[in-house]
C-alpha cells in the first residue's frame, strides 16, 4: 500500500487518518482527499499521521494548498501523532510554526473546543 | 555494486524510469545503503529525504513528468562521506533559483514550492547542480565524520 485514508467524524471534527507515504507520486491523492472534505463542508480537520511512514515536501505542500480554504471557512488543519522521522522533516521546514501539532488525536480533536495547541514560534 | 578496497569507496548505481511511482524504490535503495553502512536513523532519514527531493525535482522539472526518460543514481560511500549524484537527460532547470532561504517566511506567506531545495541544502553538507552537455546533475555530499577528524 502506497497510501491509504480513513475518515472519522468526532464531535464536529473530521479526523483524516493517512497511512503509507506521501511523496510526489501520492501527494495528488492526499490533496484530493482534503479537497473532498472541504467540498463536503468539513473544515475542522485533524490529520492523524500515526500510520504515515514518510512525507516529502510535496506532501507538506498540500498542507499549504488547502489551509487557506479551511481557515477561510472557519476551520483549520491540525496535525497529530507524527512519527519521529516525519516530525524531523516537518519541523525542519517550519511547519510546526504554522500548524497546531499534537501528540495524540484526542488532544487535537479537543483543541477545537478550546484546548491548548502547540503552535510554536 | 563495487566492493570497497582499503582506500576506495563502495559504489552503487541505480537507474529507473523517470516516473514518480519509482520514488519509493529510490528511497528504499538509499535507505538500505545507509543501514548497511551503519548511518544512524536520523541522518539516514534526512539523506533519504534529500535524494527523494532531488529525484522528484528531476522527474517533475527536467522531464516535465513525461515518461521515457531515465533517472540515474550513483552512490559512493567510505568512512568519511557519502556522495550521491542524481543524473538525468531531461531539460535543464535551475533549482537553485527556486530555493527559499527563509522557510518560515515562505510558510508565513503560505507559498508552496522551493521547500524541497531548502531541505536538500539544509540536511546535506554540499549540494551542487551542474549541466554537462545534455545532462543535468545534482551532486550531494554528507560528511559522516566531522571535517578534520579523518583517520
Amino acid at each position: 500500500m502506497s497510501i491509504g485514508f480513513d475518515i472519522q467524524d468526532l464531535s464536529g471534527v473530521t479526523v483524516l487518518r493517512v497511512a503509507g507515504f506521501v511523496d510526489a507520486h501520492t501527494a495528488p491523492d492526499f490533496e484530493r482527499q482534503l479537497v473532498r472534505l472541504i467540498e463536503s463542508g468539513r473544515t475542522r480537520v485533524v490529520l492523524d499521521l500515526a500510520g504515515l511512514e514518510y512525507m516529502s515536501s510535496a506532501g507538506l505542500g498540500v498542507f499549504m494548498a488547502v489551509v487557506e480554504d479551511l481557515r477561510g471557512n472557519g476551520g483549520d488543519l491540525r496535525v497529530a501523532s507524527l512519527r519521529e522521522n516525519v516530525r524531523s522533516v516537518y519541523e525542519l521546514l517550519g511547519f510546526h510554526t504554522v500548524f497546531m501539532t499534537f501528540e495524540g488525536v484526542d488532544e487535537a480533536v479537543r483543541s477545537y473546543s478550546g484546548g491548548d495547541g502547540t503552535l510554536q514560534s | 555494486m563495487t566492493a570497497a578496497g582499503p582506500n576506495t569507496p563502495s559504489t552503487f548505481e541505480l537507474s529507473v524510469p523517470s516516473a514518480t511511482d519509482y520514488l519509493e524504490l529510490i528511497r528504499g535503495f538509499v535507505a538500505r545503503i545507509c543501514e548497511k553502512f551503519g548511518i544512524p536513523s536520523a541522518p539516514g532519514a534526512h539523506i533519504v529525504a534529500a535524494v527523494d527531493e532531488a529525484a522528484a525535482s528531476v522527474i517533475e522539472h527536467a522531464h516535465r513528468g513525461q515518461p521515457g526518460g531515465e533517472v540515474r543514481l550513483a552512490v559512493a560511500i567510505d568512512y568519511q562521506k557519502l556522495s550521491i549524484v542524481v543524473t538525468d537527460d531531461g531539460a535543464g532547470h535551475a533549482p537553485e533559483a527556486m530555493s527559499g532561504p527563509d522557510p518560515c517566511q515562505h510558510l508565513a506567506e503560505l507559498r508552496v514550492g522551493g521547500l524541497g531545495v531548502y531541505l536538500m541544502k539544509t540536511v546535506m553538507d554540499e549540494v551542487e547542480w551542474t549541466r554537462d552537455g545534455a545532462r543535468n546533475q545534482v551532486k550531494m555530499v554528507k560528511h559522516l565524520i566531522p571535517k578534520g577528524e579523518g583517520r
